[in-house]
């Protein structure tokens, strides 16, 4: 019933401490270099902790002086604000936003109190996803990109390929990436469910960011006739590099997208009903069958896979583009739609138990915690989360 | 009411930061650590613009809180959707390029973990600051600025034993006010000079 990284994480200050203090047995010290192996996030919280000359660093710089000074300069804002507002009411919007709590946030507090019963199943968890991307050249070369090392992959074809981060290829052309090429060759980029954003830079320079589930395929160099992307599954973020003579265009489903200088986001899960496709910024045409649509920034065009409507309307943008910033987020999501996500970033399937509560969901919280985190932000809810092997059983409480 | 998660305080039934004491206590003692958490993201000076948006947001919504704990997560959610927000509006185009997907780099990293650096300090430093006001100057100088006894009796005129007392004195304070685990860091702040 104890939230696993809460105990973690008490248990690695006293790790600390007694290390510290010079008290650690050798199995303790094993259990805490284990840790600290972990990833690089707990290496940098142990750094931190243990550096005694930082600790002290952060708590001189920490005057309360200071603080006072921006209260009061706070304060005068929020009188000139009531003034302001004098006589002309606001109702304040009753958007009440539900949060969700971080683990990890009550080993401060000790509050381990009646409230803390956590519904996830200790035993059994799941991982976020982690870097699973595979790369499929048009010579039928596979690479799993996680194997490989940083730098370069292949220069086989028109382009050189780069792996230029632990989760980033990029493809450099020759010049603007638009060489004549008569019969350009196609490769398949795949980031499987359960994989972590992957980033793709094309041949021209065009940045392309995968979700989880995702698979595309590209020209390795873009020939005289345009610059076509297919999004095959999954949901894409394209930060276009704009060229008048070449426009660029993601197709899928029968639907084409063709940039008019722009950063969009195309959502096409096979799971999912319909395309959307969300205009952060410039402009861009969507055009399926006979309709056609040219998007604003911040408008959001759904088009249903069934036949050749377009529906356009205003986007959330925030929410939209969340998982590029490695958030999970839901504005009155019914439960369906949050496990959806869970499903394909912890790659598992969602298994009904009873009757689903019909509840609605909104916040925020981050894709890179483990399931039991996750569930236990959706804690509030009267729903019971469980792991079992690949799968996720959802229950009432 | 008290804001603070000390563990004679657990009594507290919910709060809501709708009156001037509340607030001003609440912002003295979140200040430094949600700053210190924006600092991940931000520049100073930026980030003080948004905790003060912050927290007048805090004081127009009139939220209630069901505990300090519920308090704390909504200001540090707040100031991390604040920061996110800052980074996207204020990326001109070029820089844009230059950092695209920078956001999205930072993926991996640790907000959790920051959090809970930041709340470490903070709760030392609400504790320090908790202290009856000599005893704090005396325990901050020896503690924190790291002076040994003469030094901090020479320049506060007062004798080293006295300097010895007060030192006691804070940290039998502090031993009540902490955590077992955030006094013993406390502990080795101290003797680790």
């Amino acid at each position: 019933m104890e939230n696993g990284k809460e105990i973690h994480i008490e248990r690695i200050i006293y790790l600390l401490s007694a290390r510290i203090e010079g008290k650690l047995s050798d199995e303790e010290q094993a259990e805490l270099e284990r840790w600290v192996e972990e990833s690089e996030s707990n290496r940098q919280l142990f750094d931190n902790l243990a550096n005694e000359v930082y600790r002290r660093s952060v708590l001189s710089n920490w005057a309360p002086p200071a603080a006072e000074k921006l209260l009061s300069r706070l304060k005068s804002r929020i009188e000139t604000k009531k003034r302001i507002r004098f006589g002309a009411r606001i109702s304040v919007a009753a958007s009440l936003l539900l949060l969700i709590l971080f683990a990890g946030y009550y080993f401060l507090a000790g509050n381990k109190g009646a409230d803390g019963h956590i519904t996830a199943d200790a035993h059994s968890d799941l991982l976020p996803a982690s870097n699973k991307a595979v790369l499929k050249t048009g010579y039928g070369k596979v690479f799993v990109l996680n194997n490989q090392k940083q730098g370069l992959i292949s220069a086989q074809s028109a382009a050189v390929i780069d792996k230029t981060d632990s989760n980033a290829i990029s493809y450099k052309g020759e010049g603007n990436g638009l060489i004549n090429v008569h019969t350009p060759l196609y490769d398949t980029l795949s980031n499987p469910m359960g994989g972590n954003n992957y980033r793709l830079t094309l041949a021209d320079g065009t940045k392309i960011l995968l979700n989880t589930g995702t698979v595309i395929r590209f020209p390795e160099a873009f020939g005289s006739a345009g610059r076509e992307v297919e999004l095959i599954n999954g949901e894409i973020y394209v930060e276009v590099v704009h060229n008048d003579k070449a426009p660029f265009r993601v197709t899928t489903n029968g639907l084409s997208i063709t940039d008019i200088g722009t950063h969009f986001d195309v959502s096409a899960y096979n799971d999912d009903d319909a395309v959307k496709t969300t205009l952060a910024e410039g402009s861009v045409r969507v055009q399926q069958g006979s309709s056609s649509f040219i998007l604003h920034p911040g408008q959001q065009a759904v088009s249903g896979k069934q036949n050749d409507k377009i529906y356009v309307s205003d986007a959330d943008i925030t929410g939209t583009l969340a998982w590029t910033t490695g958030l999970f987020h839901f504005d009155h999501a019914d439960l369906k739609t949050v496990m959806k996500q869970l499903a394909r970033w912890y790659n598992v399937e969602i298994v009904y138990e009873g009757q689903l509560p019909s509840v609605k969901i909104t916040g925020e919280i981050y894709r890179n915690l483990k399931a039991s985190e996750v569930f236990e932000g959706l804690n509030y809810l009267n729903v019971r989360f469980q792991v079992e092997g690949n799968k996720i059983i959802v229950k009432d409480k | 009411m008290r804001i603070l998660s000390h563990a004679d305080e657990r009594s507290i039934d919910y709060i809501v930061v709708s009156d001037d004491q509340t607030f001003d206590q609440t912002f003295k003692s979140y200040y430094h650590p949600l700053c210190f958490y924006a600092l991940k993201f931000v520049g100073q000076e930026d980030a003080e613009d948004i905790i003060e948006d912050v927290f007048l947001k805090l004081w127009d919504k009139k939220k209630v809180f069901n505990n300090p704990e519920h308090l704390r997560a909504w200001l540090y959610q707040a100031v991390h959707n604040a920061c996110l927000d800052f980074l996207k509006v204020s990326k001109r185009a070029a820089e844009r390029e230059l950092n695209a997907f920078r956001s999205e780099s930072n993926v991996d990293d640790p907000f959790s973990h920051r959090i809970i650096e930041a709340e470490v300090f903070g709760e030392i430093y609400r504790a320090l600051n908790e202290l009856p006001s000599q005893c704090r100057k005396i325990v901050h100088m020896s503690f924190i600025e790291g002076l040994s006894n003469r030094e901090i009796s020479e320049q506060l005129g007062l004798s080293e034993q006295t300097v010895k007392n007060q030192k006691g004195r804070g940290l039998l304070i502090l031993r009540k006010k902490l955590n077992r685990n955030t006094f013993l860091l406390l502990l080795l702040l101290i003797y680790m000079k």
